[in-house]
């Protein structure tokens, strides 16, 4: 079943003059339960192709589908709507809200939703993430490896239809970043969770069933594993 | 320029908005400060410069009668600097004098009977007001100058240029007694030159009924014996010791200095003379001023820099981590905060001085064009100075703490930023309802305010000072304005027209068509905004318990059987009565059967005014008018009682509002024989039957009164018109036919334009002070909260990456916003009420009055408070938007 599909996307930056094709006439599918890495060098479009699809950003041109949904039909209230039921996102840097504790930022797109977590689900999701004896400490008092784990949590705890990781290990070190990748593993087989990773780590990458490689905004390779 | 210096400017240059405030919030306080002290300043010299203009530099004055005296005054130890003006004789019987036209300038009916020849020199003309009205000063001793009094004597009799010899002499009084033929002794004669006319102040002669004298005016090098000397002392504060000690020196005084002896103006502008309370209240006033300014400034320059610093941990860290040591640190952080301070200080105190300026151009303009009054501008250098010193101490205090914590604290943790939060999830518990009523939203507002708790603290301690001083100077304002009632007459209307008729009136019809004419006639006398026709009728009260105890028991008469206050008996006319009941609150059927009591009073005990009720009356209460005029003439016998007389009133309303034509503070009870005195005021209808029923009353009692023939005294009125048109109507009123009828009129405009004047100054003043405070203040909170808000930006960011709505962040935002406002509410209001209490009480020194609690300011208070916080939090909120959601969440990153 097809989870994802993107359009002809393009995203256009103007620096003055110059224009900058981040993303250049873009155009794929994910199914349902796939484990994607997008991997490119540093400034290849590949975050921003990310971004396009989690809907934080919108493209100059082309189309996003996810579960069906035509995301930039909706309008901006909608999209956020839309994005904390169906995208989990993933930053390099967690971005947790430093005054929520662990829990708090685990149930935050629930609780923005006014959704009340189910215990026993949420019991489950912390025991993957190995984070029960921690859900009352705030981000600051947690290694960079369990913050990450507390992303992962609040990516998943609306089992989204696709989870878009930004470099998740990118600010760890490897016996950590090993850690992140098995549990995104994990979630993909346990869960049949959908995945988007960004990569520049082949080996991180290899872990996934499909290899997608960016160069110039534009695929240049799509292989699967 | 070293790498960290450019460092240093480039932060100014890269932080431009938060800089700016950060100047503005300086320039404000330094100017505050400039402002405050220049106006004080240029108030003062304003009235000393017109104490001088109009009495004369000196500090004391006495009379002397030898040269021993003069010369004992003027070596005395504390003397400063002494001037004369020394008599020299009196002329009589020269036959040029005594002409025809030699009558009493002020009094057509008298003679003038001696010339007294006085002299000064050129230090009294220096000190003294001598007015040169036609031709010049006299020079010397052979030159003599005509005050304008004796000119209009002489009636050109003499003109400048002319020679007269005259025999002067010495006048010999004894108890006012004159023998006019042989008055003068010690005859010498004399040739002058007149060479002017002029006008010297106090010197307008003896007039008595005795004899009558008055001044010319020669030039007189040396004091002859008898003679003013005026005084001006070393140490003012010392002058009335001194003077007593002078004057126990000469022969003139038996001990007793006459305080007329003092230059009562110059003295009063000194801030020495009889000011006693004022003077303390004055002082307590300014003080309390100043130490609203210096808080707040240093507030805002306190939090600017200490936002500016903690903003940039993660800058001075780095810096660290390459080798820069503590020292280099703190030398930058000071060399930014003197940037800043050489930026906003000048600029603070050219906008002050020129603020100060441009204020005394705006009140010159506000004055009358008749008054003398010439207002001076003025910034003493120790204002300057103050404003200086205060703004770089604040600044360089603001600058040395933060510095210090910066230089101490651990690199990295200055690298990983915002080093100075260290959250502790113990300290951000928020309490289960927040979340079950506001949300997650609710949640995160409350959790923030909690995790930057300093922050927080000085935006809500910027906003409770704005509040207090808000409340508090609102009751300053409130007993200042109270207080200029009582000192200044306030008046409302343009044109007051007395009528009174020229006839004698025998009956009340009569009176009552005489009325209504001559009020037609006053009505169409020019064209006419609104009007009060007002008559009165004097009754009197004998009952106790209608009237306050506390001014009862206070007057002299309180065991007597005499009246215990008057009541005057008042018709205003349909229309200011009509605006006067909807007013109160009223309206004029509910109205029209009883009597509105328009009642306030000043009671002075211990030195202190207070402002009461004189009646202790309310709605529905009866009082009982007494008509007392007729038992003073003798007619009835001495055990009459007259209450006897009574008629009975209802009360409708009691209020201290009074209607336009009553001046509100006329009614002083200054000693404790004084009789109150309160308006009872009626419709006309009303007024009409009560005196109707009144001579009824007084004709069944007393048949053969003569003055129940005469009504003429029924028909008087007087008008009160609020009109553009004075000049023609006062044309009309000119060209009256007054042997029939008598209208007289006075134009209020003329004697009350300045007193208008002073109180438009006072509430431009104390408006303004408000308004700058607020102005730091919301500098302050613009300051915390923007930064606050942007320092939060990557979190904003990304919660609404992880699908929070625009609806629901604003939601939150607000929720914020309320808490800010709500706890620094919480914090002012009681606070400023307790200062507006404070205040209160300080204020009663001058005039006791109510305390009325500060509702209005309360409500204002709680309306700026709300706007300032939404309207900031708006305007980051604007700021933050602008930016897109991924380059935050990116760009952050370290």
């Amino acid at each position: 079943m097809e989870i994802l599909r993107v359009e002809n996307l393009t995203k256009i930056y103007k620096n003055g003059s110059n224009e900058i094709r981040a993303v250049d006439n873009v155009s794929f599918s994910v199914e349902k339960g796939d484990f994607v890495a997008i991997i490119g060098a540093s400034g290849s479009g590949k975050s921003t192709l990310l971004h396009l699809i989690g809907g934080v950003d919108r493209p100059t041109n082309g189309k996003v589908f996810i579960d069906g949904v035509d995301i930039y039909e909706l309008d901006n209230d909608k999209l956020a709507i839309f994005r904390r039921r169906q995208v989990g996102l993933i930053y390099q840097f967690y971005n947790l809200i430093p005054i929520l504790n662990i829990k708090e930022n685990i149930t935050l797109p629930c609780d923005l939703d006014n959704k009340k977590v189910d215990d026993d689900k949420l019991q489950a999701l912390l025991e993957t993430l190995d984070l029960t004896d921690r859900v009352n400490h705030l981000p600051n008092e947690l290694s960079g490896g369990e913050q990450q784990r507390v992303s992962i949590g609040r990516a998943m705890v609306t089992s989204p239809a696709i989870i878009l990781a930004d470099e998740p290990t990118g600010n760890l070190d490897s016996k950590a970043s090993e850690e992140i990748v098995t549990l995104l593993k994990k979630a993909n087989q346990k869960y049949k969770q959908t995945i988007l990773l960004i990569t520049h780590d082949l080996e991180i990458a290899s872990m996934a069933n499909r290899i997608i490689t960016i160069e110039d905004g534009k695929i240049v390779k799509d292989v699967r594993n | 320029m070293s790498s960290l210096n450019k460092l240093t400017f480039n932060n100014l240059k890269l932080n431009k908005k938060r800089t700016l405030v950060t100047v503005i919030g300086i320039v404000l306080a330094t100017s505050l400060i400039c402002i405050v002290s220049g106006l004080a300043s240029s108030f003062v010299k304003t009235f000393q410069n017109d104490a001088i203009k109009t009495s004369g530099l000196w500090h004391a004055h006495f009379t002397t009668s030898t040269m021993e005296d003069i010369n004992k005054i003027t070596n005395f130890r504390g003397v400063k600097d002494t001037f004369y003006i020394t008599d020299i004789g009196y002329v009589r019987s020269l036959k040029e004098w005594q002409n025809e036209y030699w009558i009493d300038p002020y009094d057509a009916n008298k003679t003038i009977d001696f010339v007294n020849i006085r002299g000064f020199n050129d230090a009294t003309l220096k000190h003294y007001p001598i007015k040169l009205i036609q031709g010049r000063m006299p020079k010397n001793d052979t030159e003599l100058a005509l005050t304008q009094d004796l000119a209009v004597a002489l009636n050109g009799y003499y003109k400048i240029g002319d020679k007269v010899s005259l025999d002067i002499g010495s006048l010999n009084v004894e108890d006012d007694l004159v023998d006019k033929d042989n008055a003068l002794t010690d005859i010498k004669t004399k040739t002058y030159t007149i060479v002017g006319i002029i006008n010297v102040d106090n010197y307008v002669g003896h007039n008595s009924s005795e004899y009558t004298t008055i001044n010319a005016f020669t030039y007189a090098k040396e004091p002859y014996p008898n003679t003013d000397m005026y005084v001006l002392y070393d140490d003012v504060s010392a002058y009335q010791s001194l003077t007593s000690k002078i004057a126990a020196e000469l022969t003139t005084y038996d001990g007793y200095v006459d305080p007329s002896s003092f230059n009562g103006d110059y003295l009063y502008s000194l801030g020495y003379f009889e000011l006693g309370n004022i003077r303390n209240v004055i002082i307590i006033i300014m003080s309390i001023v100043i130490a609203i300014i210096m808080v707040t400034s240093i507030l805002v320059i306190r939090n600017g820099f200490s936002i500016s610093i903690t903003e940039r941990f993660k800058q001075f860290g780095l810096l660290s981590s390459v080798g820069a040591t503590p020292k280099q640190i703190r030398k930058m952080i000071l060399t930014e905060g003197l940037i800043i301070g050489l930026i906003a200080v000048p600029l603070g105190i050219i906008i002050g001085s020129v603020l100060v300026y441009l204020l005394v151009l705006f009140i010159e303009a506000l004055m009358p064009a008749s008054t003398e009054l010439k207002i001076i501008a003025d910034v003493p250098l120790w204002a300057i100075i103050v404003a200086v010193l205060t703004s770089f101490l604040t600044i360089i205090l603001s600058i040395l703490v933060p510095a210090r914590k910066v230089s101490k604290m651990p690199i990295i943790e200055s690298i990983r930023g915002n080093g100075s939060i260290k959250l502790k999830s113990k300290k951000l518990k928020t309490p289960k309802y927040i979340k079950s009523l506001f949300g997650i939203g609710g949640v995160i507002a409350d959790k923030s305010l909690k995790r930057s708790k300093k922050k927080y603290k000085t935006t809500i301690i910027s906003l409770v000072i704005s509040i207090i001083t808000f409340i508090a100077l609102y009751s300053v304002m409130n007993v200042g304005f109270r207080a200029s009632d009582y000192y200044l007459e306030d008046v409302n209307y343009d044109l007051e027209i007395d009528y009174n008729p020229n006839k004698k009136i025998d009956s009340l019809d009569a009176a009552l068509t005489d009325f209504s004419k001559a009020k037609d006639t006053v009505l169409s006398l020019g064209n006419i905004k609104s009007y009060v026709i007002e008559r009165s009728y004097i009754l009197y009260s004998y009952e106790d318990d209608v009237w306050n105890s506390r001014y009862l028991s206070s007057r002299s008469f309180k065991n007597t059987s005499l009246e215990r206050g008057t009541l005057i008996l008042m018709a205003l006319g349909d229309q200011e009565y009509e605006r006067y009941v909807k007013s109160l609150g009223g309206n004029v059927k509910d109205y029209e059967d009883g009597a509105i009591i328009y009642d306030l009073a000043y009671l002075k005990q211990n030195h202190k005014y207070y402002e009461i009720n004189l009646l202790d009356v309310k709605a529905n209460d009866k009082i009982n008018l007494t008509f007392k005029n007729h038992l003073e003439e003798g007619l009835v016998p001495d055990d009459f009682n007259p209450r006897g007389l009574d008629v009975p009133i209802t009360v409708v309303h009691h209020t201290s509002v009074p209607p336009i034509n009553i001046i509100k503070n006329r009614n002083k009870l200054d000693m404790e024989y004084d009789i109150g005195f309160v308006y009872v005021i009626v419709s006309d209808k009303y007024y009409d039957n009560f005196i109707k029923e009144h001579l009824d009353v007084i004709k069944k009692h007393f048949s053969n009164n003569e003055e129940l023939t005469n009504y003429t005294a029924l028909a008087q009125f007087r008008a009160f018109l609020k009109t553009d048109d004075v000049k023609n109507i006062k044309e009309n009123l000119d060209n009256y036919d007054n042997s029939k009828t008598n209208f007289d009129y006075y134009d209020m405009n003329d004697s009350y334009e300045e007193t208008h004047a002073l109180i438009v100054i006072v509430a431009i003043f104390l408006y303004g002070f408000i308004a700058f405070i607020s102005a730091i203040g919301i500098t302050n909170i613009f300051n915390t909260i923007t930064t606050n808000m942007a320092l939060r930006r990557r979190e904003f960011a990304m919660l609404r990456a992880i699908g929070m709505t625009d609806v629901e962040f604003k939601k939150m935002i607000r929720l914020e916003s309320l808490l800010y406002g709500f706890k620094s509410l919480i914090i002012g209001i009681p606070v400023g009420v307790i200062l507006s209490y404070i205040v209160h009480l300080v204020m009663t020194k001058i005039l006791v009055t109510p305390y009325v609690f500060p509702t209005l300011p309360i409500i204002l208070a709680i309306i700026f408070v709300f706007a300032v916080v939404f309207g900031t939090m708006h305007y980051s909120l604007k700021q933050i938007n602008k930016q897109n959601i991924i380059d935050t969440i990116r760009n952050d990153n370290i």
